[in-house]
């Protein structure tokens, strides 16, 4: 069970979480003219890569926050975790 | 080419081998579990993704405690037999639930992927229109709603209705 | 029956205490700390099953976990278990055994007829040998393989016995307690480390039990004794026998198994049979130890051939002797020290060497003792068919291909010693790339990918002085980083005998013109001659060799086998050891009980379940419950002798005649505030929400990003910034995650809080046309009139004294209303609603009744909004706005969405009125047109309407819109129904909505 240090509530157990998927999609503005390409983009196409992953848990079953986390999909291995106003780097 | 599909990580397990006591493959939609019993007399069991992007073919013992929960619940004796072996494959989740099988628009190049955790049932079927595609050029009509397209065009499967969330299972 | 091998003295048992026990229907004794396995040999009983492919006669092999023979079928407390190992089971009074996979008796067996058969149960039988003629697999071959398939015989009774799980962290996990767990467990203990301590066996100690050494001028055995009360007595070690890590997953999780109860006849009270563990290590040492493989040779699956560690620890911890003509076959120092028992227990061994001329202390020793040495000797067969009779020896050349003349010598037992396999199961589950190590032919772990270490022989060090300065080090070490503590542990004097290198011979060669069954795996009948077939037949990945020929796949896990078969298919491939790789190690280490991997969640605990508040006035009620989630929700209210449509009936007719009342506490509600919370709901719903004045609700859809309805309901506003939600039951938990991923994800500008308040408020739903009569005796202070409190109106009032919110809101397409007050005055608002209620025929009505009033109004719900339906094919898209945007908006345009033919929402009536029509049912043009006949819509609800008193149901068909007044059939090929019906408008009753405003 991966081991998930909550960037407000530390260290915590992967069962109080729940997984948002990659963390890199962008939602398009609202309102915004916006092609098909780049809608479908958005909604269904993902990189789905094997190695450094960073995607989004919500800390379900404890501060209910948003968190970014990077992680290796090939080992499992996490390696940072930001919260939700932080930008990835 | 970038195609709607995410990989993901399913466990799966089998018990002790006992003497036959289930004769069909059995599976138990509300709980997500499948069981079904080896000619060795192992009882071959699954249900739930682990939930996350993964290639490492190596899941957490929580997801199999989730699926041999669900298991119990339906077939309470399962609780006296041991488990065996168990092991983590990596799935190929389609945005919709469905495979693609189709042609692309590079020659030559065909699509017959985004099984998620099903299609072993499927196969003949999925081999038989695939091999159809690729002789013939053009998808079969029993095919053609398993295009790539789709996902423009919102003709979509979605048969549980879960959306793009592939890791909802 | 007296134990008539059992030695006069020594073991570790109690002999104080005789157990009497039970196999295949036979009287036993034997003492407390026996294994079954050790108490039927004391007897002399050394046949004990058939095996599984050939039935082959099966004895004991090993002594522990690694055993693949001795199986049995467990009697215990009344129940009974298949597939236990009888060197594991430890002896309890009363305990009952039999034998598996024979009939009509273990002696005389008629499986063993494919004995004879063998010739067609090669390598990858599974696959091929039945295929053809194809129509023979269901008629003859495949109810063969059935009937031989298995091992014991499961119950199929529930469990009766509880499992409990239990979560812990800690700084060191040691996972064994042999010289390297107690001396690394120790130091780190004595700088104050947060230590576990598991052992896989009743005893602690591991080797130190059954070898000749001398730590701190006390037997290995009263080294371990004092290391384990001292360890007992610290407060920072939890030291556990009869407890297995079985796994090791990510991020430093281990998992192990402690059998509470499985040595007792039955478990206590109130305690669990097995505990699972789920632990935390910060570090992890795995002292292991190691197993030791076989020598293969011709027939050597007989009963009396055993492993050489497995005779000595009979006779070292349980005083039994394996033989009393002990042939040992060595390729290595350790055959000599289990000869040296039998020699010190009053009986001459044989010792046959592969090597020419070894020496060493321990050989010494042995020509001291005037034992029988042979040299450049091999068991070339095993001779004997329930048991070993005598042996067929040679001598082999130098270079090891050429045997000798043949001689038979008596025997009734062969123990083998084929050197040790590092135990690296832990280790290799953790991730770390193990190594082949030359001088044990062996793998070893090599680069760690988690905080493992490995200790001692589980690393390839064979030596107890080096394992014990190696432990302490380590010990010391990892918990130094943890607690700053250095308490140096002086290092204590160890005595052992030195042994020398062994030899790397494995596999005795075949003699000319004999083709003796050689044995890999012993349980699942793979013999050297299978794995030459798979890799004759292209098998090339040791992986795919495996599961073609189930090498090391049966319920040891090929602990024996493995590393001879690696070793077989490298000298057939020309490749190294290496090169060939080893297969993956994969959880659990030994078979884990189901149960206790499931723990306490079985039965009613399966899930958690919800109740209202009001629940138990329900069930004083008579209310029939219905799983709704995990909630318990009322079905309907049974009187007298009705059934659910009989009930459901009458509370549905009551409430469009006079009132009901229906409990919808469990409604998702999710309190919004904030200056910007207006702003959210526009973008989440896809109707407008700037201008909802305070005190007015409002009927929303939100869809997900794809343009699929994700969930409805209304949303009230409670005060300027201030938002009450509900949502379906289903959809509760979700939406909320929705919101708060666009709030802190999406829209962080936006200044809004949302939080949960399901369980906060209770919540009942009076709805008919006497609601309102109802209401002006609740509530005698507020103008509840349709100007007062109109349609999607709102006030704020008390009921008796409880603060109340009141909505005039409506499902059921009467004119209702939702009261909700905190979830403490559920009850009491309850209550007072019947009271008031009473003089206008109030009746409480459940969920059946509940469906059959939207059904019939065309109120979608779950069965509809499905997670595949958009605004249009719920008649919804008078919602969708089209100024503003919102999530999933831009899906709407697609081509599929829009399509002229696009499946639609209608009402379906069955033409003789009178059929009910299955839900899930299809919809067809023609009932008789040929399969594939094409599917235009399905029902996706039915009920039976109360207004028209007819089956109605609800459909969504394609084309709906240009569908009305169509004639139609539903097929359910499930309950074999054709039903010719005629389609209608979803809004069945009440079609211009005007009840709801009266």
């Amino acid at each position: 069970m991966l081991h998930i240090k909550c960037p407000h509530c530390g260290m915590r157990s992967q069962n109080e979480f729940s997984y948002g998927g990659d963390a890199t999609v962008k939602r398009p503005e609202l309102g915004k003219e916006i092609s098909d390409q780049d809608w479908n983009n958005f909604v269904y196409n993902r990189k789905s890569l094997r190695g450094k992953h960073w995607e989004l848990w919500q800390h379900l079953s404890g501060c209910r926050q948003w968190i970014k986390i990077q992680r290796d999909t090939a080992t499992h291995e996490i390696f940072k975790t930001l919260k939700a106003n932080e930008e990835i780097s | 080419m970038t195609l709607p599909i995410e990989t993901h990580l399913l466990q799966a397990c089998v018990s002790e081998p006992v003497k036959p006591v289930l004769d069909n493959v059995v599976t138990f939609g509300a709980g997500h579990f499948y069981i079904s019993q080896s000619d060795k007399g192992e009882m071959v069991m699954g249900g739930d993704l682990d939930g996350y992007n993964s290639y490492a073919q190596r899941g957490n013992l929580p997801t199999l405690q989730h699926v041999l929960t669900e298991g119990i619940a339906m077939m309470p004796f399962l609780s006296k037999l041991k488990m065996l072996r168990t092991w983590g494959g990596i799935m190929d989740m389609s945005m919709d639930g469905s495979p693609i099988i189709d042609k692309t628009h590079i020659e030559g190049l065909y699509l017959n992927c985004g099984w998620c955790y099903g299609g072993f049932k499927a196969t003949p079927a999925s081999g038989w229109t695939f091999a159809h595609t690729i002789a013939q050029d053009r998808v079969h009509d029993l095919n053609a709603g398993y295009s790539l397209n789709r996902f423009n065009t919102g003709h979509l499967l979605d048969e549980k209705g879960l959306g793009t969330k592939t890791w909802i299972s | 029956m007296t134990q008539s091998f059992r030695i006069e003295n020594g073991g570790l048992i109690n002999r104080d205490k005789k157990i009497s026990f039970k196999f295949n229907g036979k009287n036993f004794f034997g003492y407390e700390g026996d294994t079954l396995a050790s108490a039927l040999i004391a007897n002399g009983v050394h046949l004990i099953g058939r095996s599984f492919k050939y039935h082959r006669p099966r004895g004991f092999f090993g002594a522990g976990v690694d055993e693949p023979y001795a199986i049995v079928q467990l009697y215990r407390n009344g129940e009974t278990e298949p597939n236990i190992k009888a060197t594991e089971q430890e002896l309890f009074q009363g305990l009952e055994a039999k034998s598996i996979n024979c009939w009509p008796s273990v002696n005389f067996d008629v499986g063993a007829i494919n004995n004879l058969l063998k010739m067609f149960l090669p390598a990858g039988f599974y696959y091929k040998t039945f295929m053809w003629p194809k129509s023979f697999w269901y008629k003859i071959y495949e109810p063969f393989i059935r009937k031989a398939a298995g091992l014991g015989t499961a119950s199929i009774k529930h469990d009766k016995e509880r499992y409990e799980h239990k979560y812990e962290y800690c700084d060191l996990l040691i996972t064994g307690s042999g010289p390297s767990g107690l001396a690394s467990a120790y130091s780190a203990a004595k700088n104050g480390a947060k230590v576990i301590l598991a052992e896989d066996k009743s005893r602690f100690g591991g080797t130190l039990l059954t070898s000749e050494v001398n730590i701190g001028n006390q037997s290995g055995k009263d080294w371990a004794d004092s290391i384990i009360s001292e360890l007992k007595e610290m407060p920072n070690v939890t030291v556990k026998n009869r407890s297995q890590v079985f796994g090791y997953y990510d991020h430093n999780m281990l998992v192990m198994s402690e059998r509470i109860s499985d040595h007792l006849p039955k478990t206590k009270k109130f305690h669990p049979k097995q505990r699972l563990w789920y632990i935390r290590a910060k570090e992890v040492l795995i002292s292991s130890g190691s197993i030791e493989r076989p020598i293969v040779f011709g027939n050597n699956d007989t009963p009396g051939v055993m492993l050489s560690s497995a005779a000595k620890e009979y006779m070292k911890v349980y005083g039994v002797l394996v033989g009393r003509k002990p042939l040992v076959f060595t390729n290595n120092d350790s055959g000599y020290e289990t000869a040296i028992e039998f020699k010190k227990n009053g009986i001459d061994p044989i010792i046959l060497d592969t090597r020419k001329e070894p020496q060493s202390e321990i050989i010494e020793e042995a020509k001291s003792m005037n034992i029988d040495i042979k040299n450049s000797y091999v068991v070339v067969a095993a001779k004997g068919y329930k048991k070993v009779k005598s042996a067929d020896i040679a001598k082999i050349s130098d270079d090891k291909e050429e045997l000798g003349l043949i001689e038979n010598i008596d025997c009734d037992c062969i123990c083998v010693s084929g050197f040790w396999t590092p135990t690296i199961h832990l280790a290799s589950q953790s991730g770390n790339k193990t190594k082949f190590n030359e001088d044990i032919d062996a793998f070893v772990p090599g680069i760690s990918k988690q905080n493992e270490k490995t200790l001692g022989a589980a690393n390839g060090i064979y030596t107890l002085e080096e394992t014990l300065i190696d432990s302490f080090e380590k010990g010391n070490l990892l918990s130094k980083k943890i607690t700053n503590n250095d308490n140096k542990i002086s290092f204590p004097n160890v005595v052992e005998k030195k042994s020398t290198v062994h030899d790397k011979f494995w596999c005795v060669p075949l003699p000319k013109g004999k083709n003796y069954k050689r044995f890999l795996d012993f349980q699942n009948d793979v013999a050297v001659s299978d794995i030459e077939i798979a890799l004759k037949e292209g098998y090339r990945s040791i992986e795919h060799v495996k599961r073609y020929t189930t090498l090391g796949m049966a319920t040891d896990q090929g602990k024996t086998s493995n590393l001879n078969g690696l070793q077989l298919v490298s000298k057939i491939e020309n490749k190294v050891v290496p090169s060939v790789g080893h297969t993956t190690f994969r959880p659990p280490y030994s078979p884990i009980s189901i149960g206790a991997i499931v723990g306490r969640e079985v039965g009613k605990h399966s899930k958690p379940t919800r109740k209202s508040p009001m629940h138990s006035w329900h069930e004083k009620n008579n209310a029939v419950f219905v799983d709704a989630g995990v909630w318990l929700r009322p079905r309907y209210y049974k009187r007298g002798n009705e059934n659910l449509f009989e009930a459901s009936k009458r509370e549905a007719k009551n409430v469009r005649k006079n009132v009901g009342v229906c409990d919808v506490t469990t409604l998702g509600k999710i309190d919004i505030k904030g200056p910007d919370a207006a702003e959210l709901l526009n973008r989440v719903y896809t109707n407008a929400w700037l201008k909802l004045p305070v005190g007015k609700a409002r009927y929303g859809v939100m869809l997900r990003e794809d343009g699929i309805v994700m969930d409805d309901g209304t949303t009230t506003r409670i005060s300027e910034n201030h938002y009450h939600m509900t949502t379906t039951t289903a959809q509760a938990a979700n939406v909320l995650s929705h919101l708060e991923y666009y709030l802190q994800i999406v829209w962080p500008e936006l200044n809004v809080n949302v939080v949960s308040t399901t369980e906060q408020w209770a919540g009942a739903a009076i709805a008919g046309p006497k609601s309102r009569d109802v209401l002006k005796k609740l509530f005698p202070l507020v103008d509840v009139s349709n100007e007062g409190l109109p349609f999607m109106g709102y006030v704020e009032s008390e009921l008796f004294g409880a603060k109340a919110r009141i909505f005039r809101i409506s499902f059921s397409g009467e004119l209702a209303y939702e009261v909700n007050v905190e979830s403490d005055n559920g009850n009491f608002m309850w209550e007072k609603i019947l009271e008031v209620g009473e003089e206008f025929e109030i009746q409480p009505y459940g969920t059946e009744a509940l469906s059959t009033l939207r059904i019939e109004m065309g109120h979608v719900a779950g069965s509809e909004l499905d997670g595949r339906t958009i605004p249009y094919d719920n008649s919804l898209e008078g919602l969708v706005s089209k100024k503003k945007d919102f999530i999933g908006k831009r899906s709407l345009s697609r081509k599929a969405f829009i399509a002229e033919d696009r499946q639609k929402i209608v009402g379906v009536v069955p033409l003789d009125k009178k059929t009910s029509i299955p839900e899930g049912s299809h919809l067809v043009e023609d009932s008789r047109a040929p399969m594939p006949n094409p599917k235009i819509g399905y029902i996706s609800a039915s009920c039976w309407s109360v207004e028209y008193d007819n089956p109605f149901s609800l459909a969504i068909l394609k084309d709906g819109k240009n569908m009305i007044g169509k004639k139609l059939y539903v097929m359910s090929p499930l309950k074999n129904k054709v039903i010719p019906v005629e389609v209608v408008s979803s809004h069945y009753v009440d079609p211009k909505g005007e009840r709801v405003r009266s």
